[in-house]
């Protein structure tokens, strides 16, 4: 297993860079970073309008979640990758494909991580807020936003080690991070596939594993933060 | 955009595949949730053995399968395992559909593991007197887990046991990837001989709601019961 | 009925019952009182085998608790146990709390052993709360359950720990009154309370635990007139 990896390191973590595109592990974490950082502020609007006035707006973000909640992933990004080229006429690249997928599909789970932030604060911060005379969206965006967003660090790393697992259906499409790369790596030496997906599984299990550490660090440390401040 | 012609999908040879599809994802969500429940059950129990080496064992499993992505267990069983495994035996496992039988694997394990974790927490949160209340009424060890135990931990964790039925649902979906013939590759090999794109995947849509909304309804109704019975 | 020989009982390095001698006959109420700390509960769980022992012999009605032999569960459902916490089911109803040890361990049919739990709810005046589950129940309810749950198994020895410490004022006389009732069928009992009120009207004997010794052990009369020795005084003084 080792062997394998020594021979092919390059190509398992960069893939043909600097000679050709950039692939594998680093692919990963760019379609990682990319999707979570666009999925990012949808997923706070999401949060945000689920608390709206109006029912209908309610409604439609509840039927949203509900809806993408329902889908396996694998089938959303088969729509995307088949259909909306059509739909739209023009043809989508493997990669633009993927982060819409994940984008549409994160949205809807990144969003009740921070709406369950925001209902985890206490009424009184509004009320109190509300007592100063400050308006209201001022009270979401200055008072009640950062310290949900803070609250829920930890919520949004674990997405973050999801996301990541997620690229990896970056192989159905042939767009070349790193599951896609051992594949290739499979082809060439034939003989050895169960070498060359340990390698897979120990790369994504060191890269997962240390994120979900963190998070559970930053968790307690905000937990006992914010009993110290009550 | 072509205009829309469902008939055009519907053929009889077409519908024998959506058929079998069908038949072949509700095979997989059965076989995968029996092993994954089995497997995660008895996680949690070896778990409750108070011995370090086989705690750090299973948190170890438990660890491994969470943080390496579901299509990677699928890769390292379907195309790894057999390179392990001797000839006489590939050769049962090819001739009995191996692609089913290391979907199975792949998919419960990993479930399992999520399972386990659900059912632990809902253990650890029950007070330890209930057992010895139990104990000092003169149940055994064994009936104080069966009557008393298990089924306050099984309410405990129902609602996180709706929601991996419903991930695993989910998650078979992916056994298409290694040529598992269930719905999504139906649609798919349907979307390639036809050109319908639209009508294909709808049809497996639907499908995957009807399956998932119940329980979609039925964990938010399970967390709502759980948290208005005040204790 | 209890006979309890040189007990010694450790946690670790820590020494919570230290040679221990006591007997308590048939019929008899024993009120258990001493200071937080002092090993009482640990005492009254050494006797259902809750805790095992480290030296030391302990019998009930002639059978030693801690030899290999002994069917514990058997014994048990001879020694009814009440906890503080009341420990109740929380996912079964008041009925169900009792009848289920019925069932599953007497192997009753339901519907007799549903016959004696109703009873005994009526005993208690709880047959309207008999589908009530506990968290719907007063803690005084609750308590009252617990103990009827016991009796359920016609014990021959009633142990309590603390039954009324976790009761709000107003619900602790009708647990009381349950247990005086009780103690007036002729049950044996053993109570860790510091309700004196109960242990004047309803002991035969009081024991003085301290320090995970029993440093005073004599008849209620004695406990309460005057008793000479200047450490009942003190304890006497500081629950009063
Ligand atoms: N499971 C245990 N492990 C270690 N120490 C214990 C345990 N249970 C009780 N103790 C110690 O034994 C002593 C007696 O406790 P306990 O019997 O509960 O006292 P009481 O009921 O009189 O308040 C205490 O010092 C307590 O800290
Ligand atoms: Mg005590």
């Amino acid at each position: 297993m080792w062997q394998v990896f020594s021979e092919n390191w390059e190509f398992f973590l960069l893939g043909t860079y600097p000679r050709g595109p950039i692939g594998g592990l680093a692919m990963t974490l760019i379609i990682a970073v990319v999707s979570l950082a666009i999925t990012f502020p949808f997923a706070i609007g999401v949060a945000l309008l689920r608390g709206s006035k109006s029912v209908w707006v309610r409604r439609a973000c509840e039927a949203y979640t509900t809806l993408i909640r329902g889908c396996p992933l694998l089938m959303l990004l088969l729509w995307i990758y088949f259909f909306l080229p059509q739909l739209l006429g023009f043809p989508l690249s493997p990669f633009t494909t993927l982060v819409i997928a994940i984008v549409f599909f994160q949205t809807a789970y990144l969003s009740e991580v921070i709406r369950g932030g925001i209902e985890a604060l206490h009424k009184g911060q509004t009320e109190a807020a509300l007592a100063l005379g400050l308006k209201r969206w001022m009270i979401i965006w200055k008072i009640i936003l950062p310290q949900a967003l803070y609250n829920v660090i930890p919520g949004i790393l674990n997405q973050f080690t999801s996301v990541i697992k997620e690229t990896s259906l970056a192989y159905v499409i042939a767009l070349g991070e790193v599951t896609y790369s051992a594949s290739q790596v499979n082809g060439i030496l034939m003989t050895r596939p169960m070498e060359v997906y340990m390698v897979l599984a120990a790369l994504y299990f060191v890269l997962c594993f240390s994120l979900t550490q963190i998070a559970g660090l930053l968790d307690r440390r905000i937990a006992r933060n914010r009993s110290a401040v009550r | 955009m072509p205009a829309l012609d469902f008939s055009a999908i519907f053929t009889e040879h077409y519908r024998w595949l959506l058929i079998t599809g069908l038949a072949m994802t509700l095979l997989l969500f059965v076989l995968c949730w029996v092993g994954a429940m089995a497997v995660g059950i008895l996680l949690t129990i070896v778990r409750m053995v108070p011995f370090r080496p086989l705690e750090l064992l299973v948190w170890a499993y438990v660890e491994y399968q969470r943080n390496v992505p579901l299509l990677v267990h699928l890769f390292v069983w379907y195309f790894g395992i057999p390179q392990l495994l001797p000839y006489s035996a590939n050769d049962f496992i090819n001739s009995h559909n191996s692609e089913l039988i290391f979907a199975v694997i792949a998919i419960a394990l990993y479930q399992a593991a999520y399972i386990s974790e659900d059912l632990r927490s809902g253990i650890r949160t029950l007070p330890k007197v209930q057992f010895e209340a139990a104990r000092a009424m003169g149940f055994t060890f064994l009936g104080s887990l069966r009557w008393i135990i298990l089924p306050q931990a099984m309410r405990n964790s129902l609602p996180p046991l709706v929601n991996q039925t419903l991930l695993l649902f989910k998650a078979t979906s992916l056994a298409a990837v290694i040529g598992v013939a269930e719905l999504t590759y139906q649609a798919r090999l349907i979307e390639n001989e036809t050109y319908r794109i639209f009508e294909s995947f709808s049809v497996i849509t639907v499908a995957y709601l009807a399956g998932t909304m119940p329980l979609i309804w039925l964990g938010s109704r399970l967390s709502r019961n759980n948290a208005s019975r005040t204790r | 009925m209890i006979s309890i020989q040189s007990l010694n009982k450790d946690f670790g390095a820590f020494r919570a019952l230290s040679d221990i001698n006591a007997r308590v006959e048939k019929g008899e109420v024993v009120v258990l009182c001493g200071p937080s700390g002092s090993g009482k509960s640990t005492l009254l769980r050494t006797l259902n085998r809750l805790e095992p022992i480290t030296t030391g012999r302990i019998e009930i009605a002639g059978v030693d608790v801690n030899s290999r032999g002994v069917d514990i569960n058997k014994l048990r459902q001879k020694i009814g146990f009440v906890f503080q916490q009341y420990n109740l089911f929380p996912h079964l109803t008041a009925l169900d709390n009792i009848v289920i040890g019925l069932t599953k361990i007497l192997k009753m049919p339901r519907d007799e052993a549903t016959k004696r739990a109703m009873a005994l709810l009526e005993r208690v005046n709880l047959t309207r709360r008999a589908s009530n589950y506990p968290a719907q129940l007063s803690g005084g309810e609750q308590q009252r359950v617990a103990i009827v749950r016991s009796l359920a198994f016609q014990p021959e020895i009633m142990l309590f720990d603390e039954p009324t410490s976790a009761l709000d004022a107003e619900m602790i006389g009708e647990v009381l009154a349950l247990m005086r009732e009780l103690a007036a069928t002729g049950m044996t009992m053993m109570c860790v309370t510091h309700e004196m009120r109960f242990a004047r009207e309803a002991a035969d004997r009081v024991w003085l635990m301290e320090k995970g010794k029993i440093i005073v052990d004599t008849d209620k009369a004695a406990f309460f007139n005057s008793h000479p020795n200047e450490r009942v005084q003190r304890f006497l003084s500081s629950i009063n």
